[in-house]
């Protein structure tokens, strides 16, 4: 995995992963306009970051949810989650 | 109407059923002071019936102010539910760090979970919170070296 | 419906193969206090919540316990997939080789498979809630075991997230359950037989 499609994806975690909190936490404070702000910005940034990650190395979402913006079906495109090895020295 | 949880953008105060003129509490229990008492009806059940009002109680219950009333109603053959008496000390709030902190329901009942509502506070940088596993710091732990059940966290 | 989105919620990740480690990481992916468990709970018992902040709450929660598994999932795949047939069976892990090869596959770290009676949807709201809270504190405790028992520090940073997250959701559920008290103390109210509370108000 090319260093900087990881590095791409890193910053899709970090983002997404503020988004999930925030989620979390409005489910129960729904009338929270500081922790709903935080989160529309976040997400706002999240939707730019896979934007530009999916213009360069196909779908994150399945089902017509994300593009596909290249000429073949990039969407089997390898590696999956699970097999992308996140050790910092690792490939 | 929904009811949402307090404002995180305004000075928090706890419990939010105070905002109205009277706690769902109160209220029961005025209500509960105006209407006509109602003569538990004589249990069918087995005695140990969670249903079914102790005899003793029953008559403590029906005072001379509505006794007239309760001879009126027809006795029915259904086991009833009656709140049970309770001392009158249900209204006691918990305060830490200044902050009214009694949950939405008002008050902290016996025999009754509570967890204290979370505000919004400052939040974690992006890439410690994804490490730590929350954005919130209040809610970060460090997790147990050794073995030592019930510490949650603490070494 | 739900969407699959091709990332980790987690970047997990291991230093190297090793089978003891997978043989009881595994219990969090189809164990009792697992990530499968987790979901399912959670997700089949939104049905009946009354109020839209535990509905919330519950599908939320259950579609992050999914991401949860695949991050475990991620972990024992990467644990085993290079292992040695040596290293597995001297880890113990033969009897489940003899079964799924490096397969994964829903089972506990004793090997026993998982079942539906590790949850519970009971229908009474608060009892659910309670149940939940307990699941969270049970997964709690078992990744606490778990982060003894390993002895690779970078499936260790892997389990301390998932550790962690399992305290914010007991927080989340915790703040449902006051909801839902709040929502029962004035429904109680409203339901009382002959009771007007806006003639009330009045008089």
């Amino acid at each position: 995995m090319d260093p900087r499609q990881k590095e791409l994806l890193m910053r899709i975690m970090e983002l997404e992963f503020a988004c999930i909190d925030l989620d979390l936490y409005l489910a129960t404070h729904p009338d929270d306009t500081r922790a709903l702000q935080d989160f529309k910005m976040r997400s706002q940034e999240l939707m730019n970051a896979k934007m530009e990650y999916e213009l360069a190395y196909g779908p994150l979402l399945n089902y017509g949810f994300g593009t596909n913006p290249g000429r073949t079906w990039q969407w089997i495109d390898e590696p999956w989650p699970w097999e992308i090895n996140w050790r910092r020295s690792g490939t | 109407m929904r009811r949402y949880p307090p404002r995180g953008d305004k000075p928090f105060r706890y419990p939010r059923a105070q905002e109205e003129n009277e706690s769902p509490r109160e209220r029961r229990r005025l209500f509960e002071s105006e209407e006509p008492k109602r003569e538990p009806a004589p249990s069918k059940g087995s005695p140990d019936s969670g249903y079914a009002m102790p005899e003793k109680n029953a008559s403590e219950r029906v005072d001379s102010e509505t006794a007239g009333q309760v001879s009126n109603e027809p006795e029915s053959k259904e086991l009833e539910w009656r709140e049970p008496e309770r001392p009158d000390n249900g209204e006691k709030t918990i305060t830490g760090m200044g902050v009214e902190s009694t949950g939405l329901a008002g008050t902290i009942e016996l025999a009754t979970a509570f967890v204290p509502w979370q505000m919004y506070g400052r939040t974690l940088d992006l890439r410690e919170a994804l490490r730590l596993g929350t954005l919130f710091p209040e809610l970060t732990r460090t997790p147990p070296r050794y073995k030592k059940p019930g510490t949650r966290g603490e070494e | 419906m739900w969407v699959y989105q091709k990332s980790l919620e987690y970047p997990a990740r291991v230093r190297g193969p090793n089978p003891r480690l997978a043989k009881v990481v595994i219990t969090q992916y189809g164990g009792p206090d697992g990530e499968l468990a987790a979901s399912l709970r959670y997700l089949t018992q939104r049905y009946t919540m009354p109020i839209p902040q535990a509905k919330a709450a519950l599908t939320d929660i259950g579609t992050e316990e999914l991401a949860h598994m695949e991050i475990v999932a991620t972990l024992v795949y990467q644990l085993i997939r290079d292992a040695s047939i040596e290293d597995i069976k001297r880890a113990g892990l033969d009897s489940y080789y003899a079964d799924h090869d490096k397969a994964l596959y829903f089972v506990n770290a004793s090997g026993a498979p998982w079942v539906a009676s590790y949850i519970q949807s009971k229908g009474d709201p608060i009892t659910d809630i309670h149940e939940n809270m307990a699941a969270e504190e049970k997964a709690r405790s078992t990744y606490e075991y778990l982060m003894q028992l390993s002895d690779d520090p970078d499936a260790t940073e892997t389990l301390r997230f998932l550790w962690q997250r399992e305290i914010v959701h007991f927080q989340r559920f915790g703040e449902v359950l006051d909801l839902l008290h709040d929502y029962y103390s004035r429904q109680h109210v409203f339901e009382m037989k002959g009771y007007d509370p806006d003639k009330f108000r009045q008089s």
